[in-house]
């Protein structure tokens, strides 16, 4: 059989890879950037930054976490000229810490552990469900959410937290998370 | 952001404050709310940006890159250039968020019948967000109007020095009549919010924006067949009229510091004198001449409230530039006591 003759452009080459990556990049920026309205610009800035530095990407090196390392810094040059709200050093890095463990040693095992992810939704407790999938997948108002459990803000919010809590350590269990 | 169930999913958002909590809110987000057709359109927006704003390598031009690659070190922390419709939506977006912001405006009219030019309206407005905003009109016969809105309070002093007091779901005209023509007073975020949908935006290349060095200028020519303006009166329309609207931006901050709006003139000849200017330099009462609905959160615009015209005559130009200010006094936008 005869091979194809022409050979992949560097544009096409660096679209595979950033597609590889881009969900686990958008699960970065969106735990590093407070205001969401502008995860979307720190995304298409870190993909331009990326293929303009294509250059120096270590190919020993894994690329999602070298294009998240990129998305650090445009968040962090972004917040420094928009006055954007990004979390501070210290949570950065462990944030990238559980990317790290995240992400595994390919970008397939990103959507491997999204798996885990589901399993664990699927495990929480109906109380804890029911907030998750009211405010996340519904994106219904957290006072409309409190007054339809009959409950108030303040409790909606806790149990909110209480679910990524228990959510976070079942991830922990599975190995999957730092 | 204007949504305001969007506002309280992300007050929970920013109260995940350690990295696991983050992380873990992150995660839920992405598999419960992004669609994978969400997550499509957003990587082709990002390749065809990569594709816009780059070349392909040849064979002979890989010796550069050693360069490029510093080169872009170098850049990587400075502004990045955008596109004209990338820059503009970032300053639309900038302009949305709440502060304290000034702004000088200056009306050219356009000569009267007698061939005589009317000397310049000048005003000042005010802005803190889409409820709190301040505008004073000096007139040159010396005669000022004031106008704010604070909160729930919308109010006026008119040239007789009467304070009038409505609530705050009257809304903000766009257009104020003068003797000389109509100025157009909206909030930045609403005037750049109509340029994505209806101008051509250019960047230029120029050192100089509006005389200042270190902005960006981005022209906008209507590209959408809007009627033409006539001397008696423009069509039932709420759209900005302006054929060409130019504008300095600052790259570092997305601020528009200055925007000039250049209106087309009918037949080319000036317009003839018209009557006194009605009370408190406004058109007359609201229903037959309708101002605009009351304008949503963050000083977007929502659909155009029925009867809406815009007023007859318009100025040759009218242009808004940035004013340095630190912050507007406690009470600012208060309504004065009425008398």
């Amino acid at each position: 059989m005869k091979r194809p003759t022409k050979e992949p452009t560097a544009h096409e080459v660096f679209e595979l890879l950033a597609r590889d990556h881009a969900d686990h990049l958008m699960v970065f920026l969106r735990a590093v950037v407070y205001d969401r309205s502008l995860v979307d610009d720190v995304f298409q800035e870190t993909m331009m930054v990326a293929w303009r530095r294509l250059a120096d990407f270590d190919k020993s090196r894994s690329f999602g976490a070298w294009l998240r390392g990129i998305g650090s810094r445009v968040a962090m040059d972004m917040a420094g000229r928009r006055r954007m709200a990004i979390v501070d050093p210290t949570i950065l890095s462990e944030i990238e810490q559980h990317s790290a463990r995240f992400d595994g040693d390919h970008a397939l095992s990103f959507h491997n552990r999204m798996a885990a992810v589901d399993d664990c939704l699927a495990k929480l407790p109906d109380m804890y469900a029911e907030v998750i999938r009211m405010v996340y997948r519904t994106d219904v108002p957290i006072r409309a959410v409190a007054k339809t459990l009959e409950n108030n803000e303040e409790s909606i919010k806790k149990r909110l937290q209480r679910a990524r809590t228990l959510l976070g350590e079942c991830l922990q269990r599975k190995g999957v998370f730092a | 952001m204007s949504n305001p169930e969007q506002s309280d999913f992300e007050s929970t958002n920013n109260e995940a404050s350690t990295s696991t909590d983050r992380f873990v809110d992150a995660l839920i987000t992405h598999r419960l709310c992004d669609s994978p057709q969400a997550m499509d359109r957003r990587l082709n927006r990002a390749m065809r940006a990569v594709r816009g704003g780059n070349y392909r390598l040849n064979a002979w031009q890989w010796w550069a890159l050693p360069i490029a690659a510093l080169l872009t070190l170098s850049f990587l922390f400075m502004p990045t250039s955008s596109s004209a419709s990338a820059l503009v939506r970032s300053a639309t977006k900038v302009a949305r968020l709440a502060a304290d912001r000034r702004y000088e405006i200056v009306m050219v009219p356009v000569a009267r019948n007698s061939g005589d030019y009317p000397p310049p309206i000048q005003a000042t407005l005010d802005v803190r967000d889409a409820q709190h905003m301040r505008l004073e009109i000096r007139f040159p016969d010396g005669q000022t109007i004031v106008r704010g809105r604070d909160g729930a309070v919308t109010w006026d002093v008119g040239r007789d020095g009467e304070v009038r007091i409505t609530d705050g779901s009257q809304p903000w005209p766009r257009w104020i009549e003068t003797p000389d023509g109509s100025l157009l007073i909206d909030s930045m975020a609403s005037m750049l919010d109509e340029l994505a949908q209806r101008y051509t935006l250019t960047r230029v290349e120029s050192t100089q924006c509006g005389g200042q060095s270190g902005l960006v200028q981005i022209d906008a020519a209507r590209t959408t067949t809007s009627p033409s303006l006539t001397q008696s009166a423009m069509p039932p329309a709420r759209h900005n009229p302006a054929q060409r609207i130019v504008m300095c931006i600052d790259p570092a901050t997305n601020e528009v510091i200055r925007l000039e709006m250049q209106f087309p003139q009918v037949n080319g000849g000036p317009r003839g004198e018209r009557g006194p200017p009605p009370p408190h330099g406004e058109r007359g009462p609201p229903p037959p001449h309708g101002e605009r609905g009351p304008p949503p959160p963050h000083g977007e615009r929502g659909p155009p409230p029925a009867g809406t015209l815009p007023p007859p005559g318009a100025p040759q130009s009218v242009t808004y530039d940035r004013a340095a200010l630190s912050a507007f006094p406690t009470g600012w936008f208060a309504a004065p006591n009425a008398q």
